[in-house]
């Protein structure tokens, strides 16, 4: 049995040891559209790539979660591929301790849901994946309240960054910027030079 | 000149009067004001130039290159908050909302009591708020462009009685981009990268970007230089080594990074006050939702305040943030939040600031993978008290005002749908562990100024206690929170520790420098 890459049969130093060298690989995404394709023509990969991939579909299945009731309140739908690899970047430019307790994250999801519904997270319905989170987010207790805070931070921002959601919002940075562009202010009120250079 | 990466191409080893590290509100206003003196100053900026051309109004690209660790950087303790900070030419300050308040003068007064600073007057602080306000064109927020959601609240606390107005920015012109925090893209706020450092480099000073301080070079006791490289700005990695003599050097890397520093070199911590006494402003936001279009995120990010308990340490200023950092804000998940935020054009958003006096914060240099502090902080006592009443208040505001309901960052509380919640939340008694999430701003007090070299890190002047030439200059000195945005303040003191240095350098006793050797200045000095 394995429960997201971890097999049995390893000792739990070795188990360790091989969640921390998969944990640091995670980050590298260029490798796991190349994964996917080794997957399905039947290859097997070695654990950090196997890891890389698994937590990838992870990700994916909560940006589904978090998005499935979009198409009924006319919004624009997910995009999965996109939302997934902007989270995976988004991940590797920062703390490189976030992308780590991401993953712990996605962990204790699954770990909470077994211990309270008796079922992995993505085991749930999405009326029960719904009412599950809610309980964590009106939990008291910081720990369980943090999963899904940490967890939906990037998830968010990779769906409401894209043009087609955040225009018809009235958010439309394009134009904006080239508003701004007919608007340049300088400090003694001279006209903009072509490309201004200090020094 | 401002060097950037395809500027440098071998090792760079030169000498300068003076070296500031960090090029933000502390270290902006000395490069200029030492540079006008005609002092050779170089400037070494860890992050990158950017400009009106780089600032494309998306969150995403400016948390990626202008803010640290992409704007994740966090604070360990309960609850987590999120403590953003700049990393780019002109510091936090070009991605700060652009208040620019004078410090209260109790704060002031508290610092000459408690800490011993009674060289540094109201009057002398004063002349300088009135230099840099005519310098940084600070005016009053214009109602024209701060947007709906800003008016809106406005009015609610009028409606109330509540004293309230709009702040005081340094913007010229603004049009209300909505974007001064990732970068204003008209380059209407004057942020130090627009305003110090082009004065400093028009008067001979050199600013080294995507260079990395990691030394203080020392002999006897006194500092001569520094030692740093210059990184890759895609990999971070090492690519060339900077070494500069220099007769004094500045730290201004900001309250955060300055302590990091002297932690890890091991430096200026007799007292053993380095890190210890972290101030910040922890904020808690409420987001109403109307049965009108409110227009987010045109206007003003943070046009308007309610100031009526500043006293109490709770200052409220807001406005409007784009759709990707709204999400954020809403405690809910799936259906419930793709739902809310269907309504974003009829959403406001507003913050509360806390002026902590019972938390507990420390910056400390443990192990971590690249050059990163860790910081801990502990919001506790009052400071949960006050955060609940300016959720209270912000939600009575909006109210006030017209909204159908407001949702706050309480458990047990998220939505209030009238004045029963209302006072449901009033008379619960709350932790710090209740709070959905946090950010916070305005880092302080971590090198402490004070009078008592065994209970601060420097002197009135600016020189720390243990190193001779060895100036810290940033928001780490202020002893303690001044309960308003603190940009003026730093730039005021930066200002006031460019005139000791000068007196240093020219070794007459006296500074020289344009804005302080007039009859102010004089008065100062003596």
């Amino acid at each position: 049995m394995t429960f997201l890459g971890i097999s049995e049969g390893f000792g739990m130093s070795s188990r360790i040891k091989n969640l921390k060298t998969d944990l640091t690989r995670w980050a590298d995404s260029t490798t796991t559209e190349k994964d996917e394709k080794n997957v399905l023509n039947g290859k097997d990969l070695k654990g950090g790539r196997r890891m890389t991939m698994l937590f990838r579909r992870q990700i994916e299945k909560l940006v589904r979660f978090y998005f499935h009731s979009c198409y009924w309140s006319g919004m624009p739908e997910a995009d999965p591929d996109d939302q997934v690899a902007f989270v995976q970047w988004f991940m590797g430019v920062g703390a490189p301790e976030f992308k780590i307790l991401y993953m712990i994250c996605i962990i204790s999801l699954h770990l909470f849901s077994l211990i309270l519904r008796r079922r992995t997270f993505h085991g749930l319905s999405e009326q029960g994946k719904e009412e599950f989170m809610e309980r964590l987010l009106r939990s008291r207790n910081p720990l369980l309240r943090g999963v899904p805070v940490l967890l939906s931070l990037p998830v968010l921002i990779s769906y409401y960054r894209r043009d087609e959601v955040r225009i018809p919002m009235g958010f439309d940075p394009l134009n904006l910027k080239k508003d701004a562009e007919k608007h340049l202010v300088t400090r003694n009120g001279a006209p903009v030079p072509e490309k201004e250079e200090v020094g | 000149m401002i060097y950037g990466p395809r500027d440098i191409n071998s090792d760079v080893r030169r000498s300068a009067d003076v070296a500031v590290i960090g090029s933000g509100a502390g270290g902006g206003p000395i490069a200029k004001e030492l540079s006008e003196a005609g002092y050779s100053v170089v400037v070494l900026e860890e992050g990158a130039h950017y400009t009106r051309e780089d600032f494309n109004l998306d969150p995403v690209d400016s948390f990626v290159k202008m803010y640290r660790d992409a704007g994740q950087t966090l604070t360990l303790g309960v609850p987590s908050i999120l403590l953003p900070l700049g990393k780019t030419v002109g510091g936090t300050t070009t991605i700060n909302s652009g208040t620019a308040l004078r410090m209260p003068r109790q704060v002031l007064k508290k610092w000459q009591l408690v800490h011993g600073l009674r060289d540094i007057t109201e009057e002398e602080l004063n002349l300088l708020y009135a230099h840099l306000e005519e310098y940084l064109y600070v005016k009053r927020a214009d109602p024209e462009v701060a947007g709906k959601v800003a008016q809106t609240f406005l009015t609610g606390a009028q409606k109330l009685g509540l004293s309230a107005g709009w702040l005081p920015r340094n913007a010229k012109d603004c049009e209300g981009y909505g974007s001064c925090v990732f970068g204003c893209p008209n380059d209407s706020k004057q942020s130090v990268n627009l305003t110090f450092i082009p004065d400093a480099v028009r008067n001979g000073a050199d600013v080294y970007t995507c260079c990395r301080v990691e030394k203080i070079k020392l002999e006897n006791g006194k500092a001569t230089g520094v030692q740093g490289i210059f990184l890759d700005p895609q990999t971070g990695k090492k690519r060339y080594d900077l070494d500069v003599n220099a007769r004094v050097v500045v730290l201004a890397a900001g309250a955060v990074y300055s302590p990091y520093f002297l932690l890890r070199q091991g430096i200026c911590n007799s007292s053993g006050q380095v890190g210890k006494n972290l101030q910040i402003h922890p904020a808690v936001q409420t987001v109403a939702l109307f049965d009108r279009p409110l227009d987010p995120p045109k206007g003003i990010p943070q046009a308007c305040y309610v100031d009526d308990f500043r006293e109490e340490g709770i200052m409220l200023e807001g406005g409007t943030v784009p759709p990707e950092i709204h999400a954020l804000a809403l405690p809910f998940t799936g259906k419930k939040h793709v739902q809310l935020m269907k309504n974003y054009p009829r959403m406001g958003i507003f913050g509360g600031m806390v002026s902590d006096t019972a938390s507990w914060g420390r910056v400390v240099n443990v192990p971590r993978a690249g050059w990163r502090p860790t910081m801990f902080y502990m919001l506790r006592g009052k400071d949960v008290e006050k955060a609940k009443f300016a959720v209270s208040l912000m939600a009575q505001i909006w109210f006030a005002s017209g909204a159908q309901k407001v949702i706050t960052p309480i458990v047990g509380h998220y939505e209030i749908r009238g004045p029963s919640d209302l006072r449901r939340l009033e008379r619960s008694v709350l932790s710090a562990k209740d709070f959905y999430a946090m950010s916070a701003y305005h880092p302080l007090g971590t090198c402490r100024m004070g009078d008592d070299p065994e209970w601060s890190v420097v002197k009135s002047t600016g020189e720390t206690w243990d190193v001779e030439n060895l100036y810290i200059c940033d928001g780490s000195v202020l002893p303690s929170s001044p309960g308003v945005n603190p940009q003026l303040t730093i730039m005021a003191l930066a200002i006031r520790c460019a005139g000791f240095i000068d007196e240093r350098l020219s070794g007459n006793g006296s500074s020289g420098l344009s804005f302080i050797s007039g009859k102010e200045g004089q008065q100062r000095v003596k």
